[in-house]
């Protein structure tokens, strides 16, 4: 696993081993320790002060405690079709609420049309930008949806069949 | 904070690449072996029929077997939206009913039993069953509801290899849609029985969009009449959901779609008494004996209605919105969005 992290670190991972590995991270402290470990000799043979070092931790630390509660991503690479605005957007709102400096270096990676996997990743599972009321076009689709999955969406379901009790 | 979700993740990239492997069914090599004797155009012929005879039947075994077994499992869904996990027992009983309870194992209670195509769901937290009627049809394991010949008409039907689901050997089956009206399907049937142990749905780009699987099936015939039924069935002070019982009567109800994609058929027609609607909402189902669209017509009042489509997040389904005199049309399904766009461009009234 150090040799995974090691080869992470200087970008010789395939997409699907680095993705693997971050995941990985997300739920275990001691390889995230490890990560560190490996970041502080890095940044302290490249001669880089202790602030910096601390700060760029701390930002790790935050993308990983998200990284352990997001939900399984399907499609990875369904944000490559999603039109540009679109991901500036939610690039931009992640940014407002999460980790800054990584989601701004997404946001010029992408318009230099660069792929980067393990950050595309972190992008992916990035919070909607603050949710408006819902419309009352998009609850008539929500309650279609429901009954369209009848029970293979309980969720969406219960949230529909709440809504048209409070309706009432 | 979750670890075993993390685990899923794991096995679950593992899992996306299994899909390349599996296309080397042994039938390529039988094949070139018979061309290597040199007695091809005699044998050939019967060794394709053969073929399709052999995926027919599989198709005709997954059909059947989660229509007439007993059967008891835990099986895990997951799309982009998450995983959730539920028990399904399901049971044909002397009369020749058709039972089923499926149990929501994740997050709120929640049960819901079929009758035939009756479907009642209870809700504890509510204190409400709700009495429903089955539409759409997409329930795990009993996917493949359409005859094994009019899927063959717009799928390329091919046998994968052999894989070990849950504890049991199961045959992959690799429906490739033959036009850009449905996603490509990968279905896992256990070698014994045929029940569906897992199923795949992929978009164009061969992404999977979602999975059904067994972690857990029993299929030894230990399910008694009393396991079908649910347990909040005896229990006091529940109320029924008055506003939703009378309503599910199949209906001629004017709409039509006139000019559907290859291969569906309507499968549902009834009209729906919802709250918050202007009017009765017509709803029919269409599908190609695998996947299923919904069309949902309502009176628009005199509001002025939006066009849009789109496909929900990353998830398989499409919907689309559209204007219509003074009616609003809905569409929504599992296939791709032009397939929904053809279908809602061609709702019409009956005359």
């Amino acid at each position: 696993m150090n040799e995974k992290l090691s080869a992470l670190m200087d970008g010789e991972l395939e997409r699907e081993d680095a993705q693997q590995v971050i995941r990985g991270m997300g739920s275990d402290a001691a390889r995230r320790a490890c990560w560190d470990e490996y970041h502080l000799i890095g940044d302290t043979l490249r001669g880089e002060s202790s602030g910096e070092v601390q700060r760029r931790q701390k930002a790790a630390e935050a993308i990983f405690a998200r990284l352990s509660v997001e939900p399984t991503v399907l499609v990875p690479a369904a944000m490559k079709a999603a039109p540009v605005e679109k991901r500036t957007r939610m690039a931009l709102a992640m940014a407002a609420s999460m980790v800054t400096v990584s989601a701004i270096a997404v946001v010029a990676f992408k318009q230099q049309g660069g792929i980067v996997a393990p950050v595309q990743l972190v992008q992916q599972v990035a919070p909607k930008p603050v949710s408006q009321p819902a419309t009352p076009a998009e609850v008539r689709v929500n309650d279609y949806l429901a009954i369209h999955r009848q029970f293979a969406n309980p969720e969406a379901f219960q949230s529909a069949s709440a809504r048209r009790d409070s309706a009432r | 904070m979750q670890p075993p979700k993390v685990l899923v993740v794991t096995r679950h990239s593992a899992n996306l690449k299994l899909p390349d492997r599996m296309r080397s069914p042994p039938c390529v090599a039988i094949g070139l072996l018979v061309a290597g004797l040199g007695v091809v155009t005699a044998l050939t012929a019967p060794l394709a029929s053969a073929q399709t005879k052999n995926v027919s039947e599989w198709l005709e075994r997954m059909s059947k077997s989660a229509r007439e077994l007993p059967y008891t499992g835990v099986f895990v869904h997951q799309t982009s939206e998450g995983t959730t996990t539920s028990r399904v027992t399901h049971l044909v009983d002397k009369q020749g009913n058709e039972h089923e309870k499926l149990e929501m194992l994740d997050g709120p209670l929640l049960e819901v039993v079929r009758r035939n195509e009756e479907m009642f769901r209870y809700h504890p937290d509510q204190k409400t069953v709700r009495h429903d009627r089955r539409a759409t049809g997409r329930f795990f394991p009993s996917l493949v509801t359409g005859s094994p010949a009019a899927i063959a008409e717009n799928y390329r039907i091919k046998l994968g290899s052999v894989e070990r689901v849950a504890g049991h050997d199961c045959q992959w089956v690799v429906l490739e849609p033959k036009d850009t009206m449905r996603y490509l399907q990968k279905l896992c049937a256990e070698l014994g029985t045929g029940l569906l142990m897992r199923a795949r749905l992929y978009n164009e780009r061969n992404q999977m969009l979602e999975q059904f699987t067994f972690t857990q099936v029993d299929v030894t015939g230990a399910v008694k009449t009393q396991d079908v039924r649910s347990r909040f069935e005896k229990s006091p002070g529940w109320q029924r959901d008055v506003a939703e019982r009378d309503v599910m009567k199949p209906v001629n109800s004017g709409w039509q779609v006139g000019n559907l994609p290859a291969g569906f058929r309507k499968v549902m027609e009834m009209v729906r008494n919802l709250s918050g609607r202007k009017g009765p909402v017509t709803h029919l189902v269409y599908s190609d004996g695998l996947l299923h669209v919904s069309v949902f017509v309502e009176p628009s009042g005199g509001v002025a209605v939006a066009s849009s489509s789109r496909v929900i997040d990353d998830s398989a389904m499409s919907v689309v919105v559209r204007p219509m005199s003074d009616f609003q049309v809905t569409v929504m399904g599992e296939v791709p969005l032009g397939a929904v766009q053809t279908i809602a461009d061609n709702v019409t009234r009956r005359r």
